[in-house]
């Protein structure tokens, strides 16, 4: 197991995504309550990837150990501080989906970033979040085909909102120069200079 | 009425855990009603209801009555009973009783939530988590400071807005304009709260600050006598509660696996 070495600077720009994307994810309740209203439970697998994308976006850019679960970590303590009516039970369910992110990049050994591990981190906070509900909000009592229904849109929404929408938003940043003392921002310079 | 700003964040918090396990492991609605009847009264008494606080109750309430209305039409029960139809849907008795309890314990647990983030200030909640939750005061101060750029995020909004009016003077169709707004208003405003960060990292570290440094607080949010005592009730009136469904017969706990 590697060790969470992280700077200052890491923690200040994961507290800064934390934040923003604790606010985002107060906006996403809106969303969810319209898809809600419309589809039932179903609505909340579809908008659920939302919720995922600050751990896709800053392990993108820091690329360190422990950075994806304490970035759903961050975004859920300041969706408290900044008044979300799910509560405190964001906590758990932060750590829940910032455990099924981290484990995927755990696997890569903290060392690949690729599309595809960001859609995969993102598929694995569905997992873990759709367990999560299926014990909170009393799935078990939902039909097989159902369950399996909800599952596949869950990871669907994980993939695209949070593994390609994570990506897409680092990329934006590293665009602008802003991230030129982070692993994403380096690679891109590097890719910039190569013929 | 009953004041609980002056108690300490992690007791209060530490009382929503317990009442969010508990509302976990019942299934039955008596139970769930009389601890959603019980947090309403203590939200009435802790006068922790307000416009705000509603209005940001209403997405769960929509979460809940779907959770009910899924519940009556999809659940899987044993010799349901039709009580109703709407078009395809067939709803079961057994299925809205399953249905009330979970949308009674979504409900529960929202306006508990609503509670505790009225009646406690974001900053002494991080010195509580330093304190006591032993949060590395590296992260602590880290987000203290994030939420001070918060303010700043409007005027950052307006400037970047006036730039691209400035550089892009063509008007789009209003469906172009939306979809593509928030990307190019979020990335800008990211970007300049990313580099105000790693400033204030460098300031920060300028002046000695490291993350996992002992030091010493201006304040600090100590643990009291009146702080156990309020966990202890909470805990105490969930499992009087709980104690006097069982002893009615109406207690359904946390059911185990039972196949698809």
């Amino acid at each position: 197991m590697k060790k969470a070495n992280w700077s200052l600077k890491d923690i200040m720009v994961l507290c800064v995504l934390g934040v923003a994307f604790g606010a985002l994810y107060i906006g996403g309740v809106s969303l969810w309550a319209v898809a809600n209203a419309v589809f039932g439970p179903v609505g909340l697998d579809m908008v659920y990837g939302i919720w995922f994308t600050a751990s896709i976006t800053a392990a993108y850019i820091i690329r360190k150990p422990g950075i994806a679960f304490g970035a759903e970590m961050l975004a859920a303590l300041s969706e408290i501080l900044l008044g979300t009516p799910a509560g405190v039970s964001v906590i758990l369910g932060g750590a829940i989906q910032g455990i099924g992110c981290e484990a995927i990049f755990a696997a890569s050994g903290w060392k690949k970033y690729s599309t595809p591990v960001l859609i995969l981190a993102g598929m694995g906070a569905s997992v873990t979040s759709f367990a999560y509900n299926y014990i909170a909000y009393g799935y078990s009592k939902f039909a097989l085909m159902m369950l399996a229904g909800m599952l596949s849109i869950r990871l669907i929404s994980g993939a695209i909102l949070a593994g390609v929408l994570g990506k897409v938003i680092g990329d934006g940043l590293a665009a602008t120069g802003a991230l030129s003392s982070f692993p994403l921002g380096r690679e891109r310079a590097v890719k910039s200079v190569q013929p | 009425m009953l004041k609980i700003n002056n108690l300490n964040p992690t007791a209060k918090l530490l009382s929503n855990l317990i009442l969010l396990v508990a509302c976990v492991m019942i299934f039955d609605p008596q139970t769930m009603v009389m601890l959603f009847l019980t947090t309403v009264f203590f939200g009435v008494i802790t006068r922790s209801f307000r416009k705000k606080s509603i209005k940001a109750l209403l997405p769960l309430l929509c979460f809940a009555f779907a959770i009910l209305w899924m519940n009556a039409a999809f659940a899987k029960v044993n010799h349901p009973q039709i009580i109703g139809t709407l078009g395809p849907l067939n709803f079961s008795d057994k299925g809205l009783i399953v249905g009330l309890s979970l949308c009674f314990r979504v409900m529960t647990i929202g306006i508990s939530s609503i509670i505790f983030t009225t009646n406690t200030d974001p900053n002494d909640f991080i010195l509580s988590l330093i304190k006591q939750c032993r949060l590395s005061p590296g992260i602590a101060y880290g987000m203290l400071t994030a939420f001070r750029f918060l303010p700043s995020i409007e005027a950052d909004l307006t400037l970047i807005i006036a730039a691209h009016q400035i550089r892009n003077a063509k008007k789009q169709k209003w469906y172009a304009k939306n979809s593509s707004a928030w990307y190019r208003n979020a990335i800008p405003l990211l970007a300049v709260n990313l580099r105000r960060a790693e400033r204030v990292a460098i300031a920060m570290e300028a002046r000695g600050f490291e993350n996992n440094m002992v030091r010493t607080y201006h304040k600090t949010i100590d643990w009291q006598k009146k702080d156990t005592i309020f966990v202890a009730c909470a805990a105490l009136i969930i499992i009087l509660i709980i104690s006097y469904s069982a002893y009615q017969g109406w207690l359904v706990g946390f059911k185990t696996w039972q196949g698809f």
